[in-house]
């Protein structure tokens, strides 16, 4: 045992293996910079900073450090700068594993004249509540070229199934399922021009309509409007334009049309079907320029919106899109599994098998992580000025209040801005940016922190500056006393 | 004409500056065939016709040119070559109306850069957006508001002469008319008039805006344009450093290079006297660049109102002043004259640089971005860490003369070890000054983005390159002091790791393009900078290989 620990201490005081550590860790720089060129931060974050090894390696590069300085003992006077250099090294890597483990670091957005308290940290979380119980499930950020590894909450047969770190959320519609009524009749159509119109409308153009929500009642198609009512009354034309309105007859089992045409002429159709299916593939002769016509795709007379999620068309940079995952719940012999996507910020509710056979509703989402602070900052004021004559912000910053009713501390109209973040409750608020409107900018965002690892960061930079410097010019120093006292022809090697 | 004050990048400059920007930006070049900046914005104002077919738009990129269906052996053409003989139209329908079909043919993106093609097609758009601005007249914002409201353009796209009359400004616009119409007539009595009247009625128009300081930094700005103090500077830094390497060269025993070392030999020879002639006038030519360089200098700060270290340009003219500050700092350490040889070559060579590729490396003075509005931080900050580059510069200077001492076989004699010696000594000295800037500028870089971002190291590109290039220089003391390295060890490696400053400095911000110094990207030159480190990396190799041959014959 002796021995072993006599070779370790051998290689740790080494300075050898010393360079060594320090030749791997540029190495892994390297790569992390050169990752962070091609792809992003997160991406060189996620593939080295925030793994073990390089964490290991600083470590490493710390005990060696430590070790060196161990090895003088007794420490004599002249090892001072020495040790000073090497204390500060120790110091600064200490000081960011505080910050590391301990520290926060999160974000506000405030409008002007609103009170907020909560922080948004970067690390999501998806968050189950059921009947009062409140249950969090880290989903660690991973880059889109990373492999995911499905996440069990077993409390709740749920898994994380898939995850999508770069996400652009489709919206397509299926038969209703389910509970909770919601669904309303929903129709994919397409629009083309007969073979007197030009090519790209002969190509047409497909899309769906659904009397659900307001948003999707009624799309516009080149010139023409398609709407679908949302129960079995007529809906109104909303244009003196070509329309195609839609609406389910319950009674009678019936998909009823009414078209209009640029110059007002009106003509009421009927479809009757008994499986929603039989409409599939029925062409609508509109009567409209061109002879366009439409044409049934699918018909769903309940249709519900099922939100899908894929990776988004830009997978890299600060104007990638966030991420969704993809909630799964066990199959069992009373109900099969469920999916549903959830993107970040969104919420659901999901029926889940409990342990007693029957159902039980939860509801999820998939959110930042939150702090909430125990005071509220109220933005008085956000002031920006532009540059003479573009619209290139100059300075911006925030006049910021906070009551005090929990600190005891009062805060009047402080200003943040870029240079000048406001240090209160243990927490420092810093200018961070704005969200750009017309005529101006009225929403704050700011950049919050708590850093117990900040004194040590700063005592040891302070240390190592002072140590080198100190330690380079005590060898000047000594190098000129040879001199003066006759030493020969300098040799290359100082000591 | 250039003195005319106009609103432009943010600030009010002389037309002069306003007009070398847009030369700059539509020809790429500082100058267009030996016109003035001036008078070819006014020419291609005043006669667009006569501009239609001369070719003087720049396209760099082959495939661009391909893509566009033009000639892609020469890289200037005429506007009627782009508007009329080309696809750019079509390109710009394209670019401009991005409909559901092709948005949905963009494949996903694999990683995060920019293709390089569509960023010189939007370049050249903007230089023909900028030359049909100025044809207009509404690239002219010289017509004043009163603050916020941005200044008034001369004319815009389908004004005539008649409806100026009309539009406010008038005394203005009749100002321009009578420069544009003299300028056309060959009028030079007409033309100042007509520019005197401009002058006075845009003065006018300013009211409380038009101060005494304003004037005088136009002035100042203009003097900075026309004498351009750093070209003088560096054509006076390589005669100095000329005449430095003559006079170590002729001085007493033909290789010393200490100065004034009471030589009791010198004055003999007919060699030591010239040498002691060159060495005389090195002084003071060497001063007086310096003299040049700093007026430079204070003028851009002047001028700009913050210290000149805000973008590649200013960092390298920064960057060679810092040379010679170390050069004379160790001058009094070891009174040397091949510090000041090695030094104002590295300063000239330094200002030729910043001033020979004015398209990558933009010589204008532009507003800041508002993290960067911090006198206090930016001094502390860039000015430590560009320091720290000089005295890295300098190591970088001495190593490469070191190693030539080698390979002409310097080793082999007392004086050339002596010599050696010396040199390493002073490499060593300006590396130390190098390491510890450069440890304190990161540091300090570490401590404004605390103050001002609320976090000290975030693993950013550019903090991680000064670190490595800070761990190498470590690694190369750490070998010196510990004996791994012999001298010529050290001045081969001191040589080699100046490769981990250029990536620091240059290749974040023009390789890597991305991070938090965001404000500092730009592109280009990769070649040159590729060409200079492997020129480095093969010296250093060659020099290694004969020194090896000849130590073996030795033994």
């Amino acid at each position: 045992m002796k021995k072993v620990w006599q070779v370790f201490w051998r290689i740790s005081i080494s300075l050898k293996f010393a360079v060594a550590v320090i030749l791997g860790l540029t190495a892994a720089l390297i790569v992390a910079t050169v990752l962070e060129s091609k792809y992003d931060t997160p991406t060189a974050q996620y593939w080295v900073y925030q793994t073990i090894a390089f964490y290991g390696l600083l470590g490493l590069l710390g005990w060696l450090i430590l070790a060196v300085a161990l090895s003088r003992l007794p420490w004599q006077k002249r090892h001072l700068p020495f040790l000073c250099a090497h204390l500060g090294i120790l110091l600064l890597l200490y000081g960011s594993w505080l910050t590391f483990q301990f520290g926060i670091d999160g974000s506000m957005t405030v409008g002007e004249g609103k009170t907020e308290s909560a922080l948004e940290l970067t690390d999501p979380l998806l968050v189950i509540s059921d009947e009062g119980k409140v249950n969090t499930v880290p989903v660690p950020w991973i880059p889109p070229n990373a492999d995911f590894k499905p996440i069990e909450v077993p409390t709740y047969g749920l898994r994380v199934a898939e995850f999508i770190s770069r996400a652009e959320s489709k919206v397509d519609f299926v038969p209703a399922t389910g509970s909770l009524d919601l669904s309303a009749p929903a129709i994919r159509l397409k629009i083309a021009g007969g073979p007197s119109a030009p090519p790209f409308m002969r190509m047409g153009q497909e899309t769906w309509i659904w009397g659900g929500d307001a948003n999707w009642m009624r799309q516009q198609v080149g010139p023409a409007i398609l709407a679908m009512a949302p129960s079995a009354d007529p809906l109104a034309f909303s244009s003196k334009g070509p329309e195609l309105s839609f609406r389910l007859d319950t009674k009678k089992s019936a998909l009823l049309v009414s078209i209009q045409t640029a110059d007002g002429k009106k003509t009421d159709l009927v479809f009757p079907f008994k499986e929603p299916k039989d409409l599939v593939g029925t062409v609508i002769k509109t009567g409209w320029k061109f002879d366009a016509t439409a044409t049934i795709l699918e018909w769903i007379p309940k249709a519900m919106t099922d939100v899908k999620f894929a990776p988004a068309r830009i997978q890299y940079g600060a104007s990638a899109p966030s991420s969704a995952i993809l909630l799964q719940t066990s199959e069992t012999k009373a109900s099969p599994a469920s999916k549903i996507w959830l993107g970040l910020g969104d919420r659901a509710t999901l029926d889940i098998p409990g342990a007693d056979g029957k159902t039980k509703r939860v509801t999820l989402a998939y959110f930042p992580r939150r702090l909430v602070l125990p005071f509220g900052v109220k933005l008085e004021q956000f002031k920006i000025d532009r540059y003479q004559g573009t619209m290139n912000p100059s300075e911006f910053s925030s006049i910021v209040s906070v009551d005090g009713a929990a600190t005891g501390e009062k805060v009047v109209n402080h200003p943040i801005s870029m240079n000048e973040p406001l240090k209160y409750g243990g927490y420092t608020f810093y200018q961070a940016s704005y969200i750009d409107a017309q005529p101006r900018p009225t929403t704050s965002v700011f950049s919050v922190n708590q850093d117990p690892g900040r004194w040590l960061k700063y005592w040891g930079s302070i240390l190592l500056v002072l140590g080198s410097a100190w330690l380079f010019a005590m060898k000047y120093w000594k190098k000129k006393r040879e001199v003066s006292i006759g030493n020969p022809l300098l040799k290359g090697n100082e000591s | 004409m250039g003195s005319l004050p106009v609103q432009a990048g943010g600030r009010i400059k002389p037309f002069d500056s306003y007009a070398r920007d847009l030369v700059l930006q539509i020809t790429g070049g500082r100058t267009f065939q030996g016109w003035d900046p001036v008078e070819l914005t006014l020419s291609w104002l005043a006669d667009p016709k006569g501009w239609e077919d001369k070719p003087f738009i720049l396209i760099t990129r082959k495939d661009v040119k391909r893509q566009l269906g033009l000639n892609e052996t020469i890289s200037k053409f005429s506007p009627k070559e782009l508007f009329n003989e080309s696809f750019m139209a079509e390109y710009a329908n394209s670019m401009g109306g991005q409909g559901g079909m092709t948005a949905q043919a963009t494949p996903i993106a694999r990683t995060s850069k920019p293709d390089p093609r569509d960023e010189e097609v939007k370049r050249l758009f903007e230089r023909v957006i900028t030359y049909r601005a100025i044809v207009s007249g509404e690239a002219w914002l010289v017509i004043p508001s009163a603050p916020p409201t941005p200044w008034k353009p001369l004319g815009s796209p389908g004004q005539t002469a008649s409806d100026f009359s009309t539009l406010p400004g008038k005394s203005i616009r009749d100002g321009f008319m009578k420069i544009f119409a003299n300028y056309l007539n060959a009028d030079r009595a007409g033309y100042d008039k007509g520019v005197a009247e401009a002058k006075a009625a845009i003065v006018g128009e300013m009211h409380g805006e038009w101060t005494e300081s304003l004037s005088n930094k136009i002035s100042a700005e203009l003097f900075y344009n026309r004498v351009h103090p750093y070209q003088i500077a560096w054509i006076i830094y390589f005669l100095a450093a000329l005449c430095w390497a003559a006079s170590i060269w002729l001085s007493a025993d033909g290789v010393s290079a200490i100065y004034g070392a009471k030589g009791t030999a010198a004055g003999v020879s007919p060699s030591a006297k010239t040498g002691k002639f060159f060495q005389n006038a090195a002084l003071p030519l060497t001063f007086l660049g310096l003299s040049l360089h700093i007026l430079g200098m204070a003028l851009r700060c002047y001028i700009a109102g913050r210290p000149p270290v805000t973008n590649m340009y200013e960092s390298i003219v920064w960057v060679s002043f810092g040379v010679m500050v170390f050069a004379t700092i160790l001058w009094f350490i070891q009174k040397n004259s091949i510090l000041f040889s090695i030094a104002t070559a590295m300063s000239a060579i330094g200002l030729i640089v910043s001033d020979a590729a004015p398209a990558m490396i933009d010589p204008s003075i532009h507003p800041l971005v508002p993290v960067l509005r911090s006198n206090y931080w930016l001094t502390i900050h860039v000015l430590t860490i560009t320091l720290s580059y000089a005295a890295l510069a300098l190591t970088l200077g001495i190593g490469n003369v070191t190693l030539w001492f080698y390979l002409k076989g310097a080793e082999g004699t007392t004086e050339g070890t002596k010599k050696i010696t010396m040199l390493n000594l002073l490499t060593y000295r300006a590396m130390q000054f190098g390491v510890v800037l450069l440890a304190a500028g990161t540091i300090l870089g570490g401590v404004w983005a605390d103050y001002s971002w609320g976090r000290f190291w975030g693993w950013d590109p550019k903090e991680v390159w000064a670190l490595i290039a800070l761990l190498g220089y470590l690694a190369v003391i750490h070998a010196r002091f510990t004996g791994w390295m012999r001298p010529f060890g050290f001045a081969a490696w001191t040589v080699v790791a100046f490769t981990l400053v250029v990536m620091a400095w240059y290749g974040v911000n023009f390789v890597l393009g991305v991070g938090l110094h965001s404000y500092g990207f730009s592109t280009g030159g990769q070649s040159t900078v590729t060409v200079f480190v492997l020129g480095q990396m093969g010296y250093v190799l060659g020099v290694a290989l004969s020194r090896r041959g000849r130590l073996a014959k030795a033994v």
